[in-house]
């Protein structure tokens, strides 16, 4: 049976421990670099910079965050304002997205990665993120604007233009 | 309810689900934490000072005998309706409050 994030947060705060850390690094790490590799070019190196800056703030303000609230989308919360710094440092926005630069050999999937990174081209930032955290990563509405700071009326209103988007980008059919 | 769109986009995105293995990422992670400062090491040093004062006090005016003495006088007065020791009653309230007040202090932080 695997240890609640509870139980691993509590051991970290109170006993500094590295091992109980290390296991919610493993439990997130996929849907952390996953949602960078969304939001970026897919470029390898970009994506474990960021996911690894991610882990790192998680774990200096770990006493810092409230139970009442899931660990998943806190950790989201910072995981997007860590991407959203970079992407106002580089503006990755504005490089070439043409080239989507996924040349992992590690994934089966690769094409139909790089067809969903197309699709995901029509969408400007906000509808982007919207769209993966709710579809991808099934976070509610209200989740979705937690992690985004956008109201809730903005989060429903983005995806709302986002789908039209892809629907007109996949020329799908009433 | 989702609509028939949202079914297609859910089947796209997960076909196109991109699993990361680990790979030593969260060995990477862990080897460059930094170090952390030990958030309760005052709050520690505080209680573990006056801890030592309570029992230095408690020894040096002989606190168990007043303590065993007080609780004896106070079962005797319950036993034989007499009125207690009533200056004994009210430490033994504070002090009761003052263990229940600092743990729900402590759980409400």
């Amino acid at each position: 049976m695997s240890i609640s994030d509870s139980i691993l947060i509590t051991k970290v705060i109170f006993n500094d421990d590295h091992l109980a850390f290390k296991k919610l690094v493993e439990r997130y790490q996929a849907d952390i670099r996953g949602l960078f590799l969304r939001l970026t070019h897919g470029n390898k190196d970009i994506i474990d910079d960021l996911a690894q800056e991610s882990f790192i703030r998680v774990y200096k303000y770990l006493s810092s965050y409230n139970a009442k609230a899931k660990f998943k989308t806190w950790l989201f919360r910072i995981a997007y304002n860590v991407f959203y710094e970079y992407y106002n440092k580089n503006k990755i926005i504005q490089l070439d997205m043409d080239s989507v630069e996924i040349v992992d050999q590690e994934f089966n999937n690769l094409n139909d990665i790089i067809d969903f990174q197309q699709a995901l081209k029509v969408l400007n930032q906000n509808e982007k993120i919207v769209i993966i955290l709710h579809f991808e990563k099934g976070f509610t509405h209200k989740e979705v604007s937690k992690i985004t700071r956008q109201p809730l009326g903005t989060v429903k209103t983005n995806i709302m233009r986002g789908k039209e988007k892809l629907r007109k980008f996949y020329n799908y059919e009433r | 309810m989702n609509d028939e769109f949202e079914n297609f986009l859910e089947k796209e995105i997960s076909k196109s689900k991109i699993q990361f293995s680990d790979n030593g990422f969260s060995d990477q992670v862990i080897f460059n934490l930094p170090k952390r400062k030990k958030a309760f090491a005052v709050r520690e040093t505080i209680i573990t000072f006056s801890a030592i004062i309570s029992a230095f006090v408690f020894i040096l005016i002989n606190g168990l005998n007043i303590f065993l003495s007080g609780l004896l006088n106070l079962s005797n007065s319950l036993i034989h309706l007499k009125s207690p020791n009533y200056e004994f009653v009210i430490v033994l309230i504070a002090f009761s409050l003052m263990s229940l007040l600092i743990p729900y202090i402590e759980l409400k932080k």
